[in-house]
């Protein structure tokens, strides 16, 4: 079930970029809260300490708020990619996730724990 | 003459044939007779010896016949044999002597025969005297090796019996200092049974204070547990609303609560505390946390949307009671304690 979700979340940020911008997703409030719950779900995963398939959910999440034009949400799921990579120990790759909310997202207040974060990790 | 010549010269002749040249030769020249050249014969003294003797006798006894035979022919004859007979004679009186000498001779062999054969009749005598002298010995010195061995076996078995006697003695000895050894081992672990008795019946009555102890101490807790409850259920709210309007001031709800987390770096000192935490299980509590108060912090409290959602997600992880338990169980020291009494006022009752 959830893998459907998530490839159905693939399927609709795909959809957003190649359409130039988020109308598509924007119009369609059901797919937003979809994403949501998504979003909801993969935190949660990470309460209950499941890095690997949480790390697998945010990409496409990444993808879809910025389509919709959310970019404090795409900045969050951008923070908690990165932080799965931490945990997992993947700190490079933890590290350009960090960095790249942070310079994608500057004014995100999750831009800001991504600094914090990556300080942590130089 | 040539008949009376050829008689004596053919006995001479045959004189010489037995009895040797030599002595032949010596004869004839002795005789002036003619004497035919006979072939020497080599041998030895000893054989010359016996034959020498031989020769006189056979020498004797032709002349004795000659003698006779002379008389018998008459005065002519003797007359012409005159001058031969008395070199016969000589002859054989010589070869009487010679005779008479052999026979010596023989019997003083016969006598040193007689003499050895007593000699060695005395040795065998000798022999058989010192075969039985030395069967004697060799009787007394068995005996006398019987005896030996009956002595030394004797002693040996004196000597092993007074060793065994000995050794027999000191294992007695022994078994003596074991059995009583053995006694005060007895005795020891009759008293150490009775005080283990002693220390059981009163480890049971300890135990059966401690259990109503226990019990007593159990009870007490969980009233002291049931007022602490109302206790904090009465004052939790009120230090909640004290703690929130302190460091987040104007603010309400998931605001001020936003607002606290942020104010006292909740998220900066967990991630100090979190390294010095062992158990793996305050790890956990600790990454759970971190993550509730990091939502926290990223929170839209505008959307009622999501801070409905977080509501959610803060019950589903039940961070409240799992702090409770840290607590309880663990007793933290006053850093962390302090952390996390901030982290349930932020995360309680939202």
């Amino acid at each position: 079930m959830r893998n459907t979700a998530a490839l159905s979340l693939a399927c609709l940020a795909a959809l957003a970029v190649g359409c130039s911008g988020g109308p598509v997703v924007r119009d369609r409030p059901e797919l937003l809260a979809k994403a949501e719950a998504e979003f909801d779900a993969a935190v949660e995963m990470i309460v209950g300490l499941q890095y690997k398939a949480a790390s697998a959910k945010f990409p496409p999440l990444v993808h879809a708020f910025d389509a919709a034009g959310r970019p404090a949400r795409a900045a969050e799921a951008g923070f908690w990619l990165g932080y799965c990579h931490e945990k997992l120990g993947e700190i490079d790759k933890a590290r350009k996730q960090y960095a790249s909310v942070a310079r994608r997202y500057p004014d995100a207040r999750a831009a800001e724990r991504a600094r914090a974060r990556l300080a942590r990790l130089e | 003459m040539s008949d009376q010549n050829s008689e004596p010269s053919e006995q001479m002749e045959e004189l010489l044939r037995k009895w040797g040249a030599d002595e032949a030769a010596e004869q004839a020249d002795a005789s002036g007779l003619p004497v035919p050249q006979l072939p020497r014969r080599g041998a030895t003294v000893w054989r010359w010896l016996s034959l020498a003797a031989s020769v006189a006798l056979f020498a004797g006894a032709a002349v004795l016949f000659a003698v006779a035979l002379s008389r018998e022919r008459g005065d002519d004859m003797a007359a012409a044999l005159n001058g031969t007979s008395k070199a016969d004679k000589e002859t054989l009186a010589k070869l009487r002597a010679e005779v008479a000498s052999a026979n010596k001779e023989l019997d003083d062999t016969k006598k040193n025969l007689k003499k050895t054969e007593d000699d060695l009749a005395a040795l065998r005598n000798d022999l058989q005297v010192a075969q039985r002298e030395l069967t004697a010995e060799r009787a007394r010195s068995a005996e006398k090796l019987d005896a030996l061995v009956k002595q030394r076996v004797a002693e040996a078995v004196k000597s092993y019996e007074a060793k065994f006697a000995a050794e027999q003695a000191e294992h007695k000895k022994q078994l003596a200092e074991v059995n009583g050894a053995l006694e005060v081992a007895r005795g020891e672990r009759d008293t150490a049974a009775k005080e283990l008795a002693a220390l059981q019946e009163d480890g049971e009555r300890r135990q059966a204070e401690a259990e109503r102890e226990r019990a007593r101490l159990t009870q007490l807790i969980t009233k002291q547990g049931e007022e602490l409850a109302v206790y904090r259920k009465a004052a939790l709210p009120t230090f909640r609303g004290v703690y929130l309007s302190t460091f987040a001031p104007g603010r309400s709800g998931v605001a001020a609560r936003q607002e606290a987390v942020r104010v006292r770096r909740l998220l900066e000192r967990g991630s100090e505390l979190r390294p010095r935490t062992q158990r793996t299980g305050d790890v956990k509590l600790y990454d759970t946390l971190e993550v509730l108060l990091t939502r926290l912090d990223l929170l839209d409290t505008g959307d009622a949307a999501a801070v409905g959602r977080f509501r959610k997600l803060i019950a589903r992880a039940a961070a409240t009671d799992r702090i409770k338990r840290a607590f309880f169980e663990r007793a933290p020291g006053p850093e962390v304690s302090a952390w996390l009494m901030e982290v349930q006022l932020v995360l309680s009752e939202m």
